[in-house]
C-alpha cells in the first residue's frame, strides 16, 4: 500500500488535470459557463501551489541544520555561516513582521516595522500602519493603542510607505544577486581564450556562428563587416537557428509527452525513490 | 541605473525616494567585496557570499509564504468562513465555478492536510507520509506539461512549419532562406533518429543536421556573451553612479564644481582603493591565503 | 607562455575590466538599427484599442535586470501612452520590487489611478501551476492585490478580466528564463488563445526565432531589443530619453567588449595551433 496509494493519487490527479484540459473553456459571449471541471482544475492548481510552498520551508529548514551542524562541528568558516544565519534571521525577523503588520503584538510592531508617513486632507501628518487602502476607506493602526481602525479614503491626501523589507532587498539582495552573475562575463571571456578551439570543422562552424552573431547585435559591427554583419545574422537567426531549435522544441516535446504520458497512467515510478 | 532626482539623505526608508548614502556605501562595499573574487578567494568575498545566500533565502522564504501559505491557506480559509457566517448564499467561487463555501473549506483542508504530511520529512527521512504530497504535485505537474505543451511545442511546430516555400510577394532571398530552414529541420530531425540503422541518405541527412545544430548553437553562444557583458556593464553603471559628489565623504554637494578629491572619497574609488590595499598588505605580510581558484 | 591554458587569467579579467570600465567612462553613444522582431513588438502594442487590458508579467530578478528592466519600464510607459489598462503579476519571486518601483515612478506622470488603470497582483508560486492558475481563474489564483491588499472583486479592472482571460487582450511577458514565456505560450497562448509578445534576456532569445510570428507576436531580445525598442518609444517619451541614452552608451561599450571576445579566442586559436605545429615538428 505505501506504493500504491502514491501511484494511484499521482494517475488520479494526473488525470483529472488532463481531462479538464479538453473541456470547454468558459465564454459568457457563446453561452458558455463555467463547470465542475474548472473546480477541479482550479483547486488542484491551488493545491500543487501550496505543496511547492510548504516544500520550499522544508528545504530553508534543511539549510539551517545543515549549517547549525557545521558551527557545532566548528568548521572552519564558522563565522561566515554565522553571518549567513544571522542575516537570515535577521532579514526574517524584519520582512515576516511587516508582512504580518495587522495581526502583531503592538511592541513588536513599533520596533520592528518602520510607520508609514500619512497626509491628511487639512494638511497634518501622522504616523501610522497602512493595512489596506481602498476607494471608500483606508484601514489603518495609528497611535496610541495601535488598534485597527478605518478612516474615510477622502480624508487620506497622500500616503509614503516606508520598508525596511524593500531597503534590505535594495542594499543587499539586488546587488549581491546582479553582480554574482557578472562574474560570468570575465569567465566567459577567459574561457574564449583558454578553451575554444577551432579543432574540427564543426567547431569552426561554431565559433563562425558565434561571431557573426556577436558582431550583429551591436552598433560596430555593420562599420567592421562592410555592412554585411546585420543582414548575415538576421540570415542565420532567421533560417538557420530557426530550423535548429524547432527541431529541438519538436523533439523534447516528444520525450515530455511520452514521459508525461507514462507518469499519467502510472507507468513511471522512478520518482518514488526505490 | 541611478537618476538623482533629490539630494539623496543618509538612511532613507521611503520605497520612491532617492537611494540614501548608507545605501550607496553598502552597494558599493558588496559589489567590489564580489569583483575582489577575480583576484582570489578571500574574506571579503567569502562574506559578502555568505551575505547573499542568508539575505536570498530568507527573501525567496518570504515570497514563498507570502503566496502559498498565507494567501492561498490563511487568508482563502478566513474569507470563506467570513462568506460561511454572512447571511444569504454560502457560495465560493473556484476556478469561476459556484462550490458551496462548506465543501470549498473542507476541499482547501485537504492541502493542508498534505501540507503536514510534507512536513514529516524534517523529523523522519524514511517516512512514508510525505510520498503522498509528492505524487499529487508529480501527477499535476505531468499533466500540465503533457497536454499544454504538447499543443504549443509539438503540433503548432509542426502546424507552422506547414507553410508555402514561395509565399506571395517573397524575395529570392526569403526564398533561399525557407528552403534553407526546411532542409535544415528535416536534417536535424533525421539526426535525432534512433530507432533504426543508418542507412547512406540518413547518414547524410545527420551529418548536416549536425552542421545546422553546431551553426545553432554557435548562435545561442553569442546571444550568451551578449547576455554576460550586460551584467558586467550594468555593474559598472551603477557603481559609477555612486561617484556622484551628493554620495562623496567630503562636503561636496551636488551640482558644486568638484575636483578629483571629492570623486576619490566617493563610495567605488574609497572602497576599491581599501580592499586592494588590504589584500596588498595581506599578501606582502605573507598570512595564510585560501588557494588560488584551480586553474 | 608555453599554452593558452598556463596564461594566468587574471590579465584577462583585467583586460576585460579596463575594456568595459574605460569605454564606460568614455561615454560615447551609438544608435542601432531596429529588427523587425522589435517592430513587430512595438506594432502589436500600437495595435491594441485603447482600454483593452493588458496582462504585464514580470518574470525576472535582479541578475537579469540589466537587460530587461529598461524594456520593462519602456513597455509600461508605452502601454500608459497608449491608454491600455494593465494587471501586473510576477511568476519570479524578486520581480515584485521591481515592479511597485517602476508604476510608482511611471504611474503619475500619466495621470492613472491604481485599481482603475492598472493593477499589481504580486507573486505567485508554482511555475507552471501559476501559471496555469492564472489561465483557468485570475481571480482564484490572486484573491487579493498585493499593494492595498483589497479583495479581488473591489477592482472594476480585475471584475473585466473574466475567467479563462477573456478580457485580456494581450500578454507581455519581460522573461528572464523559467518560468517564462516559453512557458506562458503553452498556458496562456496555445491554450486560451491570448495574443503575446515578450521581452527576453540574451540567453532566452535563441529559441525564441521558433516561435515568432504566430505563437508570438514579437520580442525584444537581449539589451539590443531593449534598447532598439527604447529609440523607438523614447522618441514621444522625454522621461525615457536618458535610459535611451545609457542603453545606447552600454551597447557601444558592448561591441568593443564582443571585439575582444573575438579577439581572444582568434589569439587563442592561433597560439594553439602554432604550438602544435611544432611540437609535431
Amino acid at each position: 500500500m505505501k506504493r500504491e496509494i502514491p501511484i494511484l493519487l499521482t494517475v488520479i490527479c494526473g488525470l483529472l488535470v488532463t481531462l479538464a484540459y479538453f473541456a470547454p473553456a468558459p465564454d459568457p459571449a457563446r453561452g458558455i459557463e463555467p463547470s465542475a471541471w474548472q473546480a477541479v482544475n482550479s483547486e488542484l492548481l491551488d493545491w500543487a501551489t501550496i505543496l511547492v510552498a510548504v516544500g520550499f520551508l522544508l528545504g530553508i529548514a534543511n539549510l539551517v541544520r545543515i549549517n547549525l551542524k557545521q558551527i557545532a562541528a566548528k568548521h572552519p568558516d564558522t563565522p561566515y555561516k554565522v553571518v549567513l544565519l544571522l542575516s537570515m534571521g535577521l532579514f526574517l525577523l524584519f520582512g515576516m513582521a511587516e508582512m504580518h503588520v495587522k495581526w502583531l503584538w503592538t511592541p513588536l510592531l513599533t520596533h520592528l516595522v518602520p510607520s508609514d508617513s500619512i497626509e491628511r486632507a487639512d494638511g497634518t501628518r501622522i504616523e501610522g500602519y497602512v493595512l489596506e487602502r481602498g476607494d471608500k476607506e483606508v484601514t489603518l493602526r495609528t497611535a496610541p493603542d495601535y488598534a485597527v481602525t478605518k478612516v474615510p479614503a477622502d480624508s487620506v491626501k497622500s500616503i509614503t510607505k516606508r520598508s525596511l523589507k524593500i531597503w534590505i532587498y535594495d542594499k543587499f539582495f539586488a546587488p549581491l544577486q546582479a553582480t554574482m552573475f557578472s562574474l560570468l562575463a570575465f569567465y566567459i571571456a577567459s574561457a574564449a581564450f583558454r578553451a575554444f578551439r577551432a579543432r574540427s570543422v564543426e567547431a569552426t562552424l561554431l565559433l563562425a556562428a558565434g561571431a557573426i552573431v556577436m558582431l550583429g547585435q551591436v552598433p560596430l559591427g555593420d562599420e567592421l563587416t562592410f555592412g554585411l554583419a546585420t543582414p548575415m545574422h538576421a540570415f542565420l537567426m532567421g533560417n538557420v537557428v530557426k530550423a535548429g531549435q524547432r527541431a529541438i522544441i519538436i523533439g523534447a516535446s516528444l520525450g515530455v509527452l511520452a514521459t508525461g504520458l507514462r507518469i499519467v497512467l502510472g507507468l513511471e515510478r522512478s520518482y518514488l525513490s526505490e | 541605473m541611478l537618476a538623482l532626482q533629490a539630494a539623496p539623505r543618509w538612511f532613507e526608508l521611503d520605497v520612491a525616494a532617492t537611494p540614501d548614502i548608507i545605501g550607496g556605501w553598502l552597494i558599493c562595499l558588496l559589489t567590489l567585496a564580489v569583483y575582489s573574487f577575480l583576484y582570489k578567494d578571500n574574506p571579503f568575498y567569502k562574506l559578502a557570499e555568505h551575505v547573499f545566500v542568508g539575505v536570498a533565502t530568507a527573501w525567496y522564504t518570504m515570497e514563498f509564504y507570502d503566496s502559498g501559505v498565507l494567501k492561498a491557506v490563511f487568508v482563502y480559509l478566513s474569507d470563506a468562513f467570513q462568506t460561511l457566517h454572512e447571511p444569504g448564499k454560502h457560495v465560493t467561487e473556484v476556478g469561476g465555478y459556484g462550490m458551496p463555501t462548506a465543501l470549498a473549506i473542507a476541499v482547501r483542508f485537504g492541502a493542508v492536510a498534505l501540507s503536514v504530511m510534507l512536513l514529516v520529512r524534517l523529523f523522519n527521512r524514511q517516512s512514508w507520509a510525505p510520498r503522498w504530497p509528492l505524487a499529487l504535485m508529480i501527477g499535476i505537474y505531468a499533466a500540465l506539461k503533457l497536454t499544454a505543451e504538447t499543443q504549443a511545442r509539438l503540433v503548432s511546430q509542426v502546424k507552422e512549419t506547414m507553410v508555402p516555400v514561395v509565399p506571395e510577394g517573397a524575395t529570392w532571398m526569403g526564398v533561399v532562406g525557407n528552403v534553407v530552414f526546411l532542409v535544415g529541420l528535416v536534417c536535424v530531425l533525421g539526426h535525432f533518429v534512433f530507432t533504426f540503422k543508418r542507412g547512406k541518405a540518413l547518414a547524410g541527412m545527420s551529418r548536416a543536421g549536425i552542421v545546422i545544430l553546431m551553426l545553432t548553437f554557435g548562435g545561442m553562444f553569442g546571444f550568451t556573451v551578449l547576455g554576460r557583458i550586460a551584467l558586467l556593464i550594468e555593474r559598472v553603471s551603477e557603481l559609477a553612479s555612486y561617484s556622484e559628489p551628493a554620495y562623496s565623504l567630503s562636503s561636496a554637494t551636488a551640482g558644486a564644481a568638484h575636483g578629483w578629491l571629492d570623486t576619490a572619497l566617493t563610495p567605488p574609488f574609497l572602497i576599491a582603493t581599501l580592499i586592494v590595499l588590504v589584500l596588498v598588505l595581506a599578501k606582502l605580510t605573507g598570512r595564510a591565503q585560501p588557494a588560488p581558484p584551480p586553474a | 607562455m608555453a599554452t593558452p591554458r598556463s596564461f594566468d587569467r587574471r590579465w584577462i579579467f583585467l583586460a576585460m575590466g579596463v575594456v568595459v570600465v574605460g569605454l564606460y567612462a568614455a561615454g560615447i553613444r551609438a544608435p542601432l538599427p531596429n529588427s523587425r522582431y522589435v517592430e513587430s513588438f512595438h506594432k502589436t502594442i500600437e495595435d491594441l484599442p485603447a482600454g483593452s487590458i493588458v496582462l504585464l508579467s514580470a518574470d525576472f530578478d535582479p541578475a537579469s535586470a540589466a537587460e530587461l528592466e529598461p524594456m520593462y519600464k519602456a513597455v509600461i510607459h508605452h502601454l500608459f501612452q497608449r491608454n491600455l489598462r494593465i494587471v501586473n503579476v510576477a511568476t519570479w519571486p524578486a520581480a515584485p520590487p521591481f515592479t511597485r518601483d517602476a508604476f510608482s515612478r511611471i504611474a503619475p506622470q500619466y495621470h492613472k489611478q491604481y485599481g482603475v488603470d492598472w493593477v499589481e497582483l504580486g507573486f505567485l508560486v508554482g511555475d507552471d501551476v501559476a501559471l496555469g492558475s492564472i489561465g483557468q481563474s485570475l481571480r482564484s489564483a490572486y484573491p487579493t492585490d498585493t499593494l492595498n491588499h483589497s479583495a479581488y472583486d473591489s477592482f472594476p479592472l480585475l471584475r473585466a478580466v473574466g475567467d479563462s482571460c477573456q478580457g485580456i487582450a494581450l500578454l507581455v511577458t519581460i522573461s528572464a528564463g523559467f518560468p517564462g514565456v516559453l512557458e506562458w505560450i503553452p498556458q496562456l497562448g496555445s491554450r486560451y488563445g491570448v495574443p503575446i509578445i515578450t521581452g527576453t534576456t540574451a540567453v532566452q532569445t535563441p529559441p525564441l526565432f521558433a516561435y515568432y510570428p504566430n505563437q508570438i507576436k514579437g520580442f525584444l531580445g537581449a539589451a539590443t531589443g531593449a534598447t532598439q525598442y527604447l529609440q523607438m518609444v523614447a522618441e514621444n517619451t522625454p522621461e525615457l530619453q536618458p535610459t535611451r541614452d545609457e542603453n545606447q552608451k552600454r551597447m557601444l561599450v558592448q561591441s568593443w567588449a564582443h571585439m575582444l571576445i573575438i579577439g581572444l579566442i582568434v589569439v587563442g586559436n592561433v597560439i594553439y595551433f602554432t604550438g602544435r605545429r611544432k611540437a609535431q615538428a
